[in-house]
């Protein structure tokens, strides 16, 4: 397995980061089977706070990224700095049964200037006519609840048959302070 | 708490602009882009708000399973290890009825996030 980066974009008060097929070097279609984008601390501007994604289809291009639904499932360990609360937990508040939001990675993220989040997403065939869309992801950031270590699991399908080629990313409230997307084509 | 016009006015005072990057190019958003996410943060931070204050407080949610299962969750249920152990004593000391700790933990998460009527 080979990953060829694409793109890396990195947030400076940002209110969304967005990856679009077709420009600035940006492939996001067959070229690749399978994609990942990187997070690198990625650090909220807004306490508690929730980082997600959210794609469009082909047919809805320069949408508003809220009409691909998304079926998916979320569970954490969790293990906070005094030692306690150490557990496996599914989080149902952050799951999806069709929806169109966007798909948590986190949620009440810890805005300490030395607290963020980083971890990963593979998206596969994103440009597939027959299937839907699967995804995974993982990753690790600083809960605002009790100084959390909370390892998260996202995993789930983006239900739509049509090609998607463009990916936002984005908190649910506020800004993205600071971090980077890194965008590679597996090979 | 605040409600979710005071943060939208909370908001509007602080950014009188946003921006995104779209493969690595700062746009602006448009007037009605701009307003569009203000409206929205506004709505996630009250919801927060009211969360925070329903996790402080306990009371009727729509939501009242998942405050009951989230550990992380001030007042939901204890760890299912903690809870065998709880019944291991309560068996022990022949107090398996209401006046045992399994039951009268369970009790004060069912009682704190309650069913909406």
């Amino acid at each position: 397995m080979g990953l060829t980066l694409i793109k890396a974009l990195t947030a400076s008060g940002s209110a969304s980061l967005a990856f679009v097929d077709g420009a600035s070097d940006v492939v996001f279609d067959n070229t690749y089977n399978e994609y990942q984008f990187h997070f690198v601390n990625i650090h909220a501007a807004t306490d508690e706070s929730a980082f997600g994604f959210q794609v469009n289809a082909t047919d809805d291009a320069g949408g508003g990224y809220d009409t691909s639904p998304i079926t998916s499932t979320h569970f954490k360990a969790e293990h906070n700095e005094a030692g306690a609360g150490g557990g496996l937990g599914y989080t149902g508040g952050n799951d999806q049964a069709q929806g169109t939001a966007y798909q948590r990675f986190t949620n009440s993220q810890q805005i300490d200037t030395d607290e963020a989040f980083s971890g990963t997403l593979t998206i596969y065939d994103p440009s597939s006519t027959t299937y839907v869309k699967h995804f995974t992801a993982t990753g690790n950031y600083v809960h605002h609840s009790g100084h959390y270590s909370q390892n998260i699991f996202v995993a789930g399908y983006i239900n739509d048959t049509t090609a998607i080629d463009e990916i936002s990313f984005k908190m649910e409230s506020g800004n993205i302070d600071e971090g980077t997307i890194y965008m590679y084509g597996v090979s | 708490m605040a409600t979710k016009a005071q943060h939208l006015k909370a908001l509007k005072a602080k950014h009188s602009s946003l921006t995104r990057v779209v493969n690595g190019v700062s746009e602006t958003l448009s007037d009605s882009e701009f307003n569009a996410t203000i409206d929205q943060w506004a709505t996630n931070s009250a919801a927060t708000d009211a969360r925070n204050e329903l996790i402080a407080n306990g009371g009727a949610s729509a939501d009242y399973a998942s405050f009951r299962t989230d550990r992380m969750v001030d007042g939901s249920y204890p760890s299912v290890p903690d809870q065998l152990d709880m019944l291991f004593h309560d068996i022990t000391n022949g107090k398996l009825g209401k006046t045992g700790s399994w039951y009268k933990a369970v009790k004060a998460t069912k009682d704190k996030f309650t069913k909406p009527e």
